[in-house]
């Protein structure tokens, strides 16, 4: 069978055929196909089973809002299910499955489910799967998933490649139907921006599925026309291929432009790209979605919508049957029938529950007028209709219309809910829309073509010219008004056959029916218990059938009913496409030391710290496992040298000649009286009074100071110390600069670090008494290389701090292997520099974590009360400085080979471990190689008059208990005589 | 002792991709002026003397062959000068040479790739000649400048450099 129902005329290129397969069977097509029309073309009916019941499903329509035709594009990582077949752009090779059946798709085991139909009516599962409970997620769950479903992903890696991208534009249009391209044509020889997009590969929108007029022409010339004119125009930028998809806050769309999805390779390209579209004025010319009625059977492949089987025939050249029925309660599907005759279609019957009489005679079709279709026949294929008159006729095709519903999706995102319209039987836009948004055209209720040609014309016209363009003299296009007269009619009643509302998601009248005789009356009820206007179609062709029924059943009228309202996405959108470019590696952006390049000749094994990549250990040659690797570090450095790159610490300059007088008021400790030359350690506090980072701060100059901050902590101090520059302190004379990125800085530590330092600075005295403990300078090393020098010590030991300009990292840290060599000066990463802090007893962010004071860090001496500094006032509540509050401590374990977890909790020996026994928490653990085993930090209520009890450390996560002795916290050379030299 | 050598962050990357150049630009230092309070006429005046430029207006910047000036925040502004040339001025002065890196991108698609990282505005008219923006790429924050109708200088952290470079490159691939 090939293209047997392929005829005359149509927007395919008969020059261009095309090959593709579907369930393996290869089929042939043109350029300028849909999967769907290919498949019709080549008499392919059945091509899906439905979601519940598994029903033998057909194509339904002609657009996005398919219900039906979900099929399973591409083959292996490449494949993508639940993509609608009357959407995919037909490609030479295309492969397609059909899916969601078990065993072929005509012989599908599971269909017998459809037996089982009246036990698993809307809410089934609700009421039945209720117990034992223990059969919830290992039977009744993957029973349902495994039976009721849609495509199935390939489980692997997506190979596609996605992007993202921003647009801006003063007037975006989206729909190139005709009142878009009418809006485009005023805009943009207005001299406006225009972004015209539109979710097909051709341009036009209806006018490709009709045979109107306008201005004279073919619809179609018409659009031909006025794409080469839009397309001269430098200001306008067409889109086609491009879903917009949602109405976001301050005029921003999202819109999805498949870039590749019609070629057989996408190349090295992306796929499809996700577009944020900024813009001053948008125009919604979505036009409207054709919607079915209900009746006994209405579901069986052959039955579609009336207006997608004109434009198969306009725009495919696809007759979708070699006898056509038409039932339809409005003029449109009379347009449908007329036309299929003209191509030479065999219409068999029109069928219309209007008492009137016929709008037209077409030759050999049996006229009903104030009949309807009650039933039909055929389980894979329709063959026979059966009319409430009582009379029944052969049919291969049956094209249903029960009226138009305006697309009003885009017009809800911002909570915009539309309005009920008598004249049309359809919602149109009502309520708050997105700012700077306007509807034209079908979308707005213009249902025939001179109404939208002119609504988008004075829409667009309206848009600018509130932008501050004058709009041109040109008229609208003109175009005679087509009929459209509907009769609100919307199901046929009388027959005990289920009849289909929702075709993706099996929702029946009866369904409905129940959930109203069940309570679930508000329409956001029946919504979720029936699961109608669920899925990827979002109930485009059944939410207003779904509300009418109900309507009915409650003897309410619709807009009494009420509508559901809609949220992005409009028709559905990748993950990947959200993911766009950042995934793997590329999930964020990753920042590198000045010296990562020599630390990765190193055997440096590394460690995200934020964005940071920081060496956390350096593998050596007889080093067993990173535990060697962390002790040999620690004990190298504390017996002669180690160097640490500490680049990553934030560093902002602070100038002006209220530097000090600034950061007397950051700091709760004083700062406005340190020497020149001098550090000083400082604490910063919330205004809560809570600490939120420390480190120290170099009196460089008078007016000049350097901050170091913890290395998580760099973007929000900075950010806290503008606020307070600019909200709390505009009158000081200070300016702030992130210096981070511009300073590669070193920690040389240990007994010999003053040797090398020694070897590095040109001609300055580092002695004690030359360059003290807390001294800093601004220096020049190695011949001339300006840099900064800190006497500071994080690890305890003698110390120092080297800074250069972050050009200079890499040279200086082989410089300083170098300078060292003699003492065998090795190079430590973040796990020794942590050992060596919590054997000092020095804080960081495990201790600062938002909850913690400086009470409890044991430095309240520290919060100066005499000056008035951020968080000082309200550190002093009561609370928070009593004395049965938390204190820092060391601990031990009483078993030296015990080991310490982090997030145990403290109890006593003879309590129980229960929240009302708890007394603390550890904050960090470390071996020690110094002290040869575990030791930590925490917190203890009273912890600084226990020094020397035992207490439990039990932590109930890992399942230990261990006994600890408290300690002061400063382990390792309390007294500080190493690091003051 | 020798003074130490120097790298850049992209090595000096420097690579035509299909219409269009990407690279590294290294021979300029930056200077920030941060301007004293109650100084903003003598800075005026001193920035005229010393670049022979008048101070731009926030968001835009003045250049000539050797110096060009960003107007970065109100009481801040970038000099982006010769690698090596003096500034005496008579203002808060930290060196941000290193803090940066500058990629230029050249070409009739600039734009076009562009449009996949960056959120601001590029159209001619609105992003004119000299203009410059501080905005965000990928999560990094960067400085946009037009430097041409088809060239545009990027800056962003130098520690995230390479991740920038990837940003940009692959924006420009994906187009090219």
């Amino acid at each position: 069978m090939s293209n047997d129902f392929r005829i005359d005329g149509g927007m395919v290129d008969r020059n261009q055929p095309l090959t593709f397969k579907f369930n393996n069977k290869t089929l042939h097509g043109f350029h300028g196909d849909t999967l769907a029309s290919a498949l019709l073309a080549n008499g392919e009916r059945l091509v899906g089973r439905s979601f519940k019941y598994h029903r033998p499903r057909g194509i339904f329509s002609a657009g996005s809002e398919e219900p039906n035709a979900l099929v399973q594009l591409r083959s292996g990582a490449y494949q993508e299910p639940n993509t609608r077949a009357t959407t995919a752009e037909l490609f030479d090779g295309l492969t397609a499955t059909s899916q969601n059946h078990r065993g072929p798709l005509g012989f599908d085991a599971m269909s017998v489910t459809d037996l089982l139909s009246p036990f698993i009516g809307a809410g089934f599962y609700y009421k039945t799967f209720m117990w034992p409970a223990a059969f919830w997620e290992k039977i009744y769950e993957p029973v349902i998933r495994a039976s009721a479903g849609l495509g199935a992903l390939s489980m692997q890696e997506d190979p596609d490649k996605y992007d993202k991208g921003f647009l801006h534009c003063d007037l975006l249009i989206t729909g190139a139907g005709p009142s878009g391209l009418a809006a485009a044509l005023a805009a943009g020889r207005a001299g406006a921006r225009v972004i015209l997009a539109d979710e097909d590969f051709e341009l036009g929108g209806r006018l490709n599925a009709e045979s109107h007029e306008i201005a004279g022409m073919s619809g179609r010339d018409w659009v031909t026309q006025t794409r080469i004119e839009l397309s001269s125009m430098d200001n306008v930028r067409i889109l086609p291929r491009t879903t917009v998809w949602g109405a976001f806050d301050h005029g921003i769309y999202g819109a999805l432009e498949r870039k590749t999805d019609h070629l057989p390779h996408a190349g090295d390209k992306p796929r499809q790209v996700l577009w944020r579209i900024y813009t001053k004025r948008a125009i919604i010319c979505g036009g409207a979605t054709e919607r079915s009625i209900a009746f006994a059977n209405n579901d069986r492949p052959g039955i579609m919508l009336a207006g997608s089987i004109r434009a198969y025939a306009n725009r495919w050249a696809v007759a979708t049957g070699k006898q056509v029925a038409i039932f339809t309660n409005n003029d449109s599907g009379w347009q449908t029938a007329a036309e299929l005759a003209a191509l030479g279609v065999n219409i068999t019957a029109i069928i219309d529950p209007r008492d009137m009489p016929a709008p037209m005679h077409i030759s050999g079709a049996t006229i009903a007028m104030g009949t309807s279709v009650c039933n039909t026949a055929g389980r894979k294929q329709l063959h026979r209709i059966t009319l409430t008159n009582g009379q029944t006729i052969n049919a291969d095709c049956l094209g249903v219309s029960g009226g138009w519903s305006p697309n009003v999706h885009l017009t809800c995102h911002q909570r915009g809910r539309p309005v009920w319209n008598d004249t049309i039987a359809g919602f149109v836009p009502g309520g708050n829309l997105p700012v700077g948004q306007t509807i034209a055209g079908a979308s707005n209720g213009d249902m025939t073509l001179s109404s939208a040609l002119k609504s988008g014309h004075k829409s667009a016209n309206a848009a600018i010219k509130s932008l501050g363009f004058t709009p041109s003299r040109a008229q609208a296009p003109s175009a005679a008004d087509e009929p459209f007269a509907i009769k609100q009619f919307w199901h046929v009643t009388g027959h005990k056959a289920r009849a289909w509302v929702d075709l993706q998601n099996d929702v029946t009248t009866k369904d409905i029916k129940q959930s109203q005789a069940e309570g679930f009356r508000a329409v956001e009820h029946l919504k979720r218990y029936t699961t109608l206007g669920m899925a990827t179609d979002q109930g485009k062709t059944s939410n207003i059938l779904g509300l009418a029924v109900m309507a009915e059943a409650t003897g309410k009228t619709i807009p009494e009913t009420g509508t559901t309202i809609f949220r992005p996405p409009y028709s559905p959108v990748a993950i990947g496409a959200f993911g766009g470019r950042e995934r793997g590696q590329h999930f964020h952006p990753t920042r590198l030391t000045p010296s990562h390049k020599w630390a990765t000749e190193q055997g440096a094994e590394f460690v995200e710290v934020g964005n940071w990549l920081r060496a956390q250990w350096f593998h050596r040659a007889g080093d067993k496992s990173w535990r060697d690797s962390v002790d040999r570090e620690v004990i190298k450095t504390r017996k002669s040298v180690g160097v640490c790159d500490v680049s990553t610490l934030g560093k902002i300059d602070i100038k002006g000649a209220d530097a000090a007088a600034f950061l007397n008021k950051i700091y709760s400790n004083p700062f406005a009286k340190v020497p020149v030359g001098r550090v000083r350690y400082g604490l910063m506090l919330r205004e809560d009074g809570k600490c939120y980072d420390d480190g120290t701060t170099a009196r460089m100059s008078e007016n000049h100071f350097v901050m170091t901050t913890t290395t998580a902590n760099a973007v929000l101090v900075y950010r806290n110390m503008e606020f307070a520059r600019q909200c709390l302190f505009p009158d000081m004379d200070v300016h702030l600069i992130s210096t981070t990125d511009q300073w590669a800085q070193f920690a040389v530590a240990g007994p010999k670090s003053r040797d090398v330092i020694s070897k590095l600075v040109d001609d300055i005295d580092v002695s004690n008494d030359g360059f003290p403990f807390m001294a800093c300078a601004d220096v020049t090393i190695c011949g001339g290389t300006p840099a900064r020098l800190f006497r500071i010590s994080f690890s305890g030991e003698i110390a120092y701090e080297l800074a250069v300009p972050a050009r200079y990292g890499d040279a200086l840290i082989r410089e300083i292997m170098a300078a060292g060599a003699e003492h065998d000066i090795t190079p430590y990463g973040v796990e020794a520099l942590n050992v060596m802090r919590i054997e000092k007893g020095h804080v960081t962010g495990a201790e600062l974590d938002g909850r913690i004071t400086a009470f409890n860090i044991n430095m309240d001496g520290m919060v100066n009360k005499k000056k008035d500094s951020i968080g000082t006032t309200l550190s002093q509540r009561e609370l928070m400085i009593a004395n049965n509050q938390l204190r820092l401590i060391g601990i031990k374990p009483v078993d030296k080979s015990d080991t310490l977890t982090a997030g145990a909790h403290f109890v006593a020996k003879d309590r129980q471990a229960k929240t009302e026994n708890d007394l603390g928490w550890i904050s960090s653990v470390c071996y020690s190689p110094h002290f040869d085993q575990h030791i930590g930090l925490g917190f203890l209520k009273r912890g600084g008059e226990r020094h020397g009890d035992i207490i439990r450390a039990w932590d109930g996560v890992r399942g230990t208990d261990v006994d600890v002795e408290i300690t002061s916290p400063h382990m390792f050379d309390p007294e500080g005589g190493l690091q003051r030299g | 002792m020798a003074n130490l050598t120097q790298t850049t962050p992209l090595n000096g990357f420097d690579q035509p991709i299909g219409n269009m150049r990407l690279r590294e630009i290294t021979d300029l230092d930056i200077t920030a002026l941060a301007i004293p309070n109650n100084g903003a006429t003598k800075f005026k005046a001193a920035i005229k003397s010393t670049y022979g430029l008048s101070m731009p207006s926030p968001l835009k910047s003045t250049a000539d062959a050797k110096t060009r000036l960003l107007m970065t925040q109100p009481d801040q502004l970038f000099a982006l000068t010769r690698r090596g040339a003096n500034t005496p001025i008579d203002a808060y002065i930290t060196d941000q040479t290193d803090a940066w890196v500058l990629l230029e991108l050249s070409g009739p698609a600039s734009r076009t790739a562009l449009e996949r990282i960056c959120q601001i505005d590029l159209d001619p008219d609105a992003f004119q000649k000299n203009q410059m923006a501080r905005t965000t790429m990928e999560h990094m924050a960067a400085i946009i400048i037009r430097t041409g109708t088809d060239t545009f200088i990027l800056m962003s952290a130098s520690s995230s450099a390479a991740s920038f470079q990837h940003a940009v490159e692959l924006s420009v691939k994906h187009v090219s």
